[in-house]
C-alpha cells in the first residue's frame, strides 16, 4: 500500500460511523485471530495498525468474550513476566466456518453497495 | 446511659481506621501493575468498579476471576502505549464494559445478595444500638424505681428491649431481643438481590456472537 493509499484509507475510516464498525468486529477479529493467535490488547493494536483506530477496547473485548462463549474462539493462558497471565485466543473449527460465512456475506454486500452507488454516480 | 465524647471519638477513630484499612486492602486486591501510584489507583478503581458490576450481573467464580485478570493484563499493556486517562476512556464505563461482556452469561449474584443482606443486618444492629441509647435516656426520666419493662421498638420490627431500673430510677440493665421478623428483611433482600431464579433459566443455544455478521 502506498503512502497516499494509507492516508486516504485513514481519512475514510475516521469518517465511518462507529456503529457500522461494531457490526464488523466479528469478521475482523476472526480474521486477525485466524491469521495469528493473539491476546486482547495486541488485537486492538493490530486493528489500529490496519486503520481501525476508532475501534476501541470497549468494543473489542466484549466481542472477544462473545466469540469465546459462542465457541468461535478458544482461549488459553500464557504466563507473563509482569502481572497476570495473558489470555490468548485461537480460532476454532466453528470460528473458521463463521469467518468464511461472514467474509462471503461481506463481499456480497460490498459488491451490491458498490454496484448501486456506482450506478447512481455514473 | 448516653454516649460521652470519648465514645464518639472512639467510634470516629474506628471508622476512620476501618475506611483506611478497607481502602488499602481493596487497592492491593485490585492493583494493576502500571507505572505511577496515581495511575495504579485509577486503574484499581476501574477494575474494582468493573468487578462490582460483574458481580451485580451474576458473573462469578473462575469466569469472573479470569475476566478481571484479562482486563488487568490488557490495561497494563495499553498503559505502555498511552496515558492511563486515554486507556480507561477507550475501555468505556466499567459498568458498560461489564454489561457487554456478561451480556449472555448472567447467573445468580450470590455475592451481591450476601453483601446487601449483611449490610442491612449491620444497619439493623446499629439502629438497635442507637435506639437502646435513646430508650435508656427516656426511661431514666419516666420509669419508676425498681421497675422491669418490656418495650417494643416502634422503628425496628421484631426488636424489643427488656429494661430494669434500680432503686434510684436509673437504668440498671437493658437486654435487646429480636425475633424472627428481624431476619425477614435481610433474608428477603438476599433473595431479591441474589436473583437465584437466573440459575433456573434456560439459556439460548443459538448464535451468541451478538453483533451483526453482515
Amino acid at each position: 500500500m502506498t503512502m497516499r493509499g494509507t492516508k486516504v484509507h485513514h481519512v475514510v475510516m475516521n469518517d465511518v460511523d462507529p456503529q457500522m464498525l461494531k457490526g464488523l468486529v466479528t469478521l475482523l477479529l476472526l480474521h486477525l485471530v485466524a491469521e495469528r493467535e493473539d491476546y486482547g490488547y495486541a488485537l486492538v493494536v493490530r486493528l489500529r495498525e490496519s486503520g481501525f483506530g476508532e475501534m476501541a477496547e470497549g468494543t473489542v473485548y466484549p466481542a472477544l468474550a462473545r466469540l469465546e462463549q459462542a465457541k468461535r474462539l478458544d482461549a488459553y493462558l500464557v504466563p507473563s513476566e509482569k502481572g497476570p497471565a495473558r489470555k490468548y485466543y485461537r480460532i476454532t473449527a466453528a470460528g473458521e466456518l463463521e469467518l468464511e460465512r461472514t467474509r462471503t456475506a461481506w463481499n456480497h454486500l460490498t459488491g451490491l453497495v458498490a454496484g448501486l452507488t456506482q450506478g447512481e454516480t455514473s | 446511659m448516653t454516649f460521652g465524647p470519648a465514645v464518639l471519638i472512639w467510634f470516629g477513630a474506628s471508622a476512620l481506621v476501618g475506611v483506611v484499612v478497607t481502602a488499602t486492602i481493596l487497592f492491593l486486591l485490585y492493583r494493576v501493575r502500571v507505572p505511577g501510584l496515581q495511575n495504579q489507583i485509577r486503574a484499581a478503581w476501574y477494575v474494582l468498579s468493573y468487578d462490582d458490576a460483574l458481580q451485580w450481573l451474576g458473573v462469578a467464580g473462575k469466569r469472573r476471576k479470569g475476566l478481571l485478570n484479562e482486563l488487568r493484563s490488557n490495561i497494563a499493556d495499553a498503559a505502555k502505549d498511552a496515558p492511563m486517562r486515554v486507556v480507561l476512556e477507550r475501555l468505556g464505563h466499567p459498568r458498560g464494559l461489564a454489561r457487554d461482556i456478561a451480556a449472555s452469561r448472567r447467573g445468580p449474584s450470590w455475592a451481591l445478595g450476601a453483601t446487601v443482606a449483611v449490610s442491612l443486618w449491620v444497619a439493623f444492629d446499629l439502629a438497635s444500638f442507637v435506639g437502646l441509647d435513646v430508650l435508656s435516656t427516656a426511661i431514666e426520666h419516666l420509669a419508676p424505681a425498681d421497675a422491669s419493662l418490656a418495650v417494643t421498638s416502634p422503628l425496628l420490627p421484631g426488636v424489643s428491649y427488656d429494661v430494669t431500673t434500680d432503686g434510684a430510677g436509673k437504668v440498671d440493665t437493658i437486654a435487646v431481643a429480636s425475633n424472627l421478623a428481624s431476619f425477614i428483611v435481610p433474608a428477603a433482600a438476599f433473595l431479591i438481590f441474589s436473583r437465584p431464579w437466573r440459575a433456573l433459566k434456560r439459556r439460548s443455544t443459538g448464535d451468541a456472537t451478538g453483533d451483526v455478521a453482515v
